[in-house]
């Protein structure tokens, strides 16, 4: 039986406005080679004993049209996976496909994760731009949240939902200024097909200052209002810049997410975080954001002057005035609490030499396999031999109560083989993680790239015996002046296995 | 008859140089297993392109419509694939029968698209059992 498990907004008709301005010197004239890069990975074990309901093992994309109700199926080329195997998949297009506006869908008989990256290479690159695929799981039933919505001089949101239902669905738009008041009167309604996607800009319906957030409503058209299932995906490119991120929408909110990158004025290049939280809930919500350092200890509270309107979102800066003094020149994370409502948000990083991320808040896992283990999936990691070319830094964060005291982050190489693979020990009995303390890997630290070799590309499954929660942080470095540093965050997959 | 007998062995050297470049740039005729097909070709104006070599063509499977708008998807460790020979030969063996976008580059993701007199990308058609023989082939200017 085959699944369809990975649902990738592929928000294709992006790519062109990115690739324009960072035309590379080989392809000055023509359309580019690929348009995007999936990277896959398959974190199933026993290929002999798959999941209830899987068979086989094998992967196929599928791509939806929207404007001409084209689907495109590459059936006849399935490709093969092996258990642990991770690859890439360069996606690219034809001239005269310029009207392409749609997703993407990977379909495979074994459960696989996946990270969408944009690139454009070439003499003046811009940031890479990532974010992970979506499995049936974090669908939003009826509604979804998108914490940072802008269009200024310099960003213009692109946001690209997907209808993951079987037949058409109504979705409705409510953007929120930072008042909680909605921006659109009345708010946008679009009616989206089946397995289609809706990609607009912010600018399409806000005028240029906003600076808010988004809650999407989405009903089945079956006459009953029935919430309808959908996931959405924002993206956001520099205009005259080089800078370029994306992140996933939640589909609802909690009392307490994790930003596992909190830095305040932090290191040579200075990055520091602001974090965007949105009230999910019905009530105002009070929120409190903790930093924590590397050892879990605290080091700074920031509690908001008021509690944030229904539907809107607060940006919190981790230098900002009220806690600067103690958060200045620190790596830290943070933790945001809320009471009397649920929160969803959005970290972004900066720094003064060009980079600027952004990755979602996260939640900490509540299930661990039935060997008590807790994994979480990180189905890109690269590192190059030059500095110039991709490099992974992997952070993890103790998003439990109590130290933990066996962390490892086990490397593969594609080819998925065990007998390759390599662990990285981050805590142990000894030397134990404390709760809210974080620690980092990558594949130099890890040893794990060979002699005489281009670099690493594979994938890692974090183990612990604690919820844990993991960023990932994907960095080159150019010779661009103003963006000599160039990157973006995604978040790192909880996965449970299953059968045993 | 010594002249003549070294002029013989002259020309024997020269037929077995000329017959071992040959071979050299001109790679045998693949034959490819049963169910599958293969392709075999010249690229041409590879000089200036990249900084350093060697290089790689490889065969992205293509899905598209009559009207040739379509996606073309890459695993460059598992789609067929090789490294150009001297004179930018090459064969791709042993390809499941379909359509393909092909592309060259020092890395899968420097590769270029092979075009059509257009320039625009050409799709290859491969068929069970055959080999086919797509001559002096152009990149993308």
């Amino acid at each position: 039986m085959k699944q369809r498990l990975a649902i990738i907004p592929t928000l294709l008709v992006l790519l062109a406005v990115m690739v324009l301005p960072g035309a590379s010197t080989v392809h000055a004239a023509t359309a580019p080679t690929w348009t995007s890069i999936i990277h896959y990975f398959n974190p199933n074990p026993d290929p002999t004993n798959p999941p209830s309901g899987y068979q086989g093992e094998e992967l196929n994309v599928i791509f939806f049209n929207n404007l001409t109700g084209d689907v495109r199926d590459l059936g006849t080329n399935l490709i093969r996976l092996r258990q642990y195997q991770s690859g890439k998949l360069l996606v690219g297009r034809t001239l005269g496909i310029k009207n392409f506006e749609g997703g993407a869908v990977i379909s495979a008989t074994v459960p696989i994760v996946a990270v969408y990256k944009q690139t454009v290479e070439g003499a003046t690159p811009y940031s890479p731009v990532l974010y992970t695929s979506f499995d049936s799981g974090l669908a939003g039933s009826g509604k979804y949240f998108i914490p940072s919505v802008q269009h200024s001089v310099l960003f213009d949101t692109k946001i690209g939902i997907q209808n993951v239902e079987s037949q058409k669905i109504t979705i409705t738009l409510n953007f929120y200024d930072q008042a909680g008041a909605l921006a659109v009167v009345p708010p946008v309604q679009q009616i989206v097909d089946e397995q289609k996607s809706f990609v607009f800009k912010a600018s399409d319906y806000l005028a240029e200052g906003f600076d808010g957030s988004l809650v999407i409503q989405a009903i089945v058209n079956d006459g009953l209002s029935t919430p309808a299932k959908m996931v959405a995906a924002a993206q956001e490119i520099q205009a005259g810049g080089r800078r370029a991120y994306a992140f996933e929408g939640m589909k609802e909110g909690i009392t307490k997410l994790y930003m596992p990158s909190a830095p305040c004025e932090y290191g040579s290049n200075t990055q520091t975080a602001t974090l965007d939280v949105q009230n999910t809930g019905s009530a105002p919500a009070t929120i409190q954001a903790v930093f924590y350092d590397t050892n879990g200890v605290s080091v700074a509270t920031y509690t908001p002057a008021s509690s944030i309107p229904v539907g809107a979102k607060l940006s919190i800066n981790a230098c900002d005035d009220s806690i600067h003094d103690l958060t200045a020149g620190k790596n830290l994370v943070a933790v945001i609490n809320a009471s009397s409502s649920s929160i969803a948000a959005v970290g972004k990083v900066s720094s003064k030499d060009g980079l600027l991320t952004a990755f979602t808040g996260q939640v900490a896992p509540t299930e661990a396999s039935s060997d008590g283990k807790y994994r979480t999936l990180v189905p890109y990691v690269e590192w190059s031999a030059t500095s110039t070319g991709y490099r992974t830094y992997i952070t993890v964060l103790n998003a439990s109560g109590q130290a933990a005291q066996d962390v490892r982050a086990i490397y593969y190489t594609p080819d998925g083989r065990v007998s390759k693979a390599k662990t990285h020990t981050l805590a142990s009995a000894s030397n134990p993680l404390a709760s809210n303390g974080f620690r980092s890997t990558n594949p130099s630290a890890a040893r794990v790239i060979p002699r005489g070799t281009r670099g690493f590309l594979g994938a890692v499954i974090v183990e612990s015996d604690q919820p844990l929660t993991v960023l990932v942080r994907v960095i080159r470095t150019t010779r661009v002046r103003n963006y000599t540093t160039l990157g973006d965050d995604y978040n790192g997959i909880p996965y449970v296995l299953s059968g045993q | 008859m010594f002249r003549r007998l070294l002029y013989t062995c002259l020309c024997l050297v020269c037929l077995l140089a000329v017959s071992s470049a040959c071979q050299k740039a001109t790679p045998p005729i693949p034959v490819p297993e049963a169910g599958e097909g293969a392709i075999t070709g010249q690229v041409l104006g590879l000089s200036g392109r990249w900084k350093e070599g060697p290089f790689t063509i490889y065969a992205a499977p293509y899905v598209g419509g009559e009207d040739g708008e379509g996606f073309y998807v890459l695993e460059p460790a598992l789609h067929p694939h090789d490294e150009l020979k001297a004179n930018g030969y090459f064969q791709l063996n042993d390809v499941t029968p379909g359509q393909y976008v092909l592309v060259v580059g020092p890395t899968p993701e420097e590769a270029i698209r092979v075009v059509d007199d257009q320039q625009k990308p050409r799709v290859f058609t491969i068929t069970a059992g055959q080999v086919l023989e797509a001559g002096k082939i152009q990149l993308e200017p």
